[in-house]
């Protein structure tokens, strides 16, 4: 049902590199629990909807503020990332 | 009687009397930390210096007759996925080993009012994924009733730290039954609050839809008072709900508790487990209690719902963990690599295959196969409940299948260690309260919890029964 290539497509959507080992693992793995999920199909859904949120309520918005607390200061967030330069969060370019 | 052995009620009226203060009683905790963790492994930091500066400022405001919040003095364990300002969180995962807060959770800011004493953080299964917290990046925790045994998980340090009495009560979290079932292979209370009833800012998301914070603690009464001290609305979690909480003034005696006739059949209940639920039923019929058998017809699906649903969820959420932001990053020569390498060595297996798992269900080709699939039966369930709730105030059922099973038992196979939750789950589904209450040991003296369950921010019910059920047994 899930092939090797099936392992190594969704570990390239999930940003997670893989052994041989591990690709062969989770294709098992997976593959047992699809398996037990497929019951799913048995059950009667034609007349419900999908239950997308549990509580009700619209969309809450903030007041207008002149000037808004933040709950960390922006140079407490530059110092947790790993890279850092001239106060700016520092990656590997995205053209590679 | 130990200090370290009181509740939180018990404990508020020795440092009112001035019978101890809340430095002795910090002291007295930190003190059983040191004679049982070693064993235990509840803890994976205690903030002792911290705890005893806090107590001290306590115990200077109850000396000149302040007012104080009934958990004023109060030590708390906080599980390791409740973010605590400038202290270590890591969600028991190597990919966050050496991050520290920026920010204090809701639940951490109203404690840090109440007076609360934070005695550390408590071991969890990484990323709360798991049923026995040996997934736990930083080594498992054992069952304060038998060393060999698992304590539950995710929030398996929170509970082993109360049924130790290594604090008077903890946090822990809940999203398929992670508060629940350990509490009951733990021999203690434990609480998922209504969805909406707790803020979850602070809380390292796992699955959004089916988070709750709530309290793991000695008796109901205690699970009253911290879950009151959490709830509210908040601002910076739009899925919370203003509601009130108001005791429950009714008696027992006019109240209905519903057995699905579903969760009783015959073999994959374990003996005692059946034995034990079973008693409790009888107890609360003694009250006065009206029992009638009920049906969750779509019961059968929960296990699967969730087990779609979860996945896809997690997915998500854990994507901001990339090496970029914060947390642990592997070199690498290219962008995407830095992303691969670090979650390939940050994440433990059980992160991974949930996250591949969910990758698969949302992927395009399979996403209305099984993610919308998943939601309707999930619309399912919840109508179930609904339909149920409108004949009884509560429902029965045994919080897990097995009492605590050996280390190392169900690592090998995901799928068993999944099963675990099959009684929890649905109330995560639903989105309606949960409590689970000890009622006994199993002949290997193993501790046995029952669940009950309440419509949807009906934790007044739960908590009538549960303290109905606790005189009866003391």
């Amino acid at each position: 049902m899930i092939s090797k290539k099936d392992i190594e497509h969704l570990a390239t959507l999930a940003r997670i590199e893989l052994t041989d080992d591990e690709k062969e693992k989770f294709r098992h793995d997976l593959e047992r629990i699809l398996e037990y999920v497929e019951k799913l199909t048995l059950a009667d859904t034609d007349r419900v909807g999908a239950l997308a949120r549990i509580t009700e309520g619209s969309n809450i918005l903030r007041h207008d503020a002149d000037e808004v607390r933040l709950a960390s200061e922006p140079h407490e967030l530059v110092e947790a990332a790993p890279g850092e330069e001239k106060g700016h969060i520092k990656v590997r370019s995205i053209w590679n | 009687m130990e200090l370290t052995q009181l509740t939180i009620r018990e404990a508020r009226e020795k440092l009112e009397t001035r019978e101890c203060s809340a430095v002795e009683l910090a002291e007295a905790v930190f003190g059983a930390v040191r004679k049982r963790d070693g064993e235990v492994h509840a803890y994976l930091e205690v903030y002792e210096p911290q705890a005893i500066e806090d107590a001290k400022k306590i115990d200077a405001r109850i000396a000149v007759g302040e007012k104080l919040h009934v958990l004023a003095g109060i030590p708390l364990a906080i599980k390791d996925n409740i973010l605590i300002r400038d202290a270590h969180t890591t969600a028991a995962s190597r990919i966050l080993e050496e991050y520290i807060a920026s920010y204090n959770a809701t639940v951490v800011t109203k404690l840090h009012e109440a007076g609360a004493i934070f005695v550390g953080r408590t071991n969890m299964d990484e990323f709360a994924m798991g049923s026995s917290t040996e997934s736990s990046a930083f080594g498992p925790t054992r069952n304060p009733h038998n060393g060999e045994r698992v304590p539950g998980g995710s929030s398996g340090g929170s509970a082993a730290a109360v049924a130790a009495d290594e604090c008077i009560a903890a946090l822990g979290s809940d999203t398929g039954g992670s508060i629940r079932q350990p509490a009951a292979l733990c021999g203690v209370v434990g609480l998922k609050p209504t969805y909406g009833s707790v803020s979850r800012s602070g809380l390292i998301a796992m699955a959004s839809s089916l988070d709750q914070i709530g309290p793991i603690t000695k008796s109901v009464g205690d699970a009253e008072i911290l879950f009151d001290a959490i709830r509210g609305s908040d601002p910076l979690d739009s899925t919370t709900v203003s509601r009130s909480y108001i005791s429950d003034p009714r008696l027992v005696s006019s109240m209905r508790i519903g057995v699905p006739k579903e969760y009783f059949l015959e073999g994959g209940l374990n003996p005692d487990v059946k034995e034990h639920v079973e008693k409790a039923i009888h107890i609360f019929k003694d009250l006065g209690v009206e029992i009638q058998e009920v049906s969750l017809p779509n019961a059968e699906y929960a296990l699967a719902c969730y087990y779609v649903i979860m996945p896809a969820e997690v997915s998500a959420n854990l994507s901001r963990f990339d090496g970029i932001r914060y947390g642990l990053s592997t070199e690498a020569d290219k962008l995407f690599d830095v992303y691969a390498k670090t979650r390939q060595h940050g994440f433990g297996p059980e992160v991974r295959r949930r996250i591949i798992l969910g990758t698969y269900v949302l992927s395009a080709g399979y996403y209305d196969a099984y993610y919308t699939k998943a939601q309707r039966v999930r619309a399912l369930i919840k109508k179930d409940f609904d339909e149920v709730f409108k004949e009884v105030d509560a429902i029965i059922s045994p919080t897990a299948p097995n009492p605590a099973f050996a280390i190392g038992e169900k690592t090998s196979d995901p799928l068993a260690m999944y099963l675990e939750d099959i009684y929890t789950v649905t109330a995560n589904l639903a989105g309606i309260p949960a409590i689970s209450i000890p009622c006994g040991k199993s002949r290997e003296g193993l501790p046995i919890g029952f669940q009950l369950m309440a419509a949807p921010f009906d934790e007044g019910t739960l908590f009538a029964l549960g303290k109905a059920y606790e005189q009866v047994q003391r």
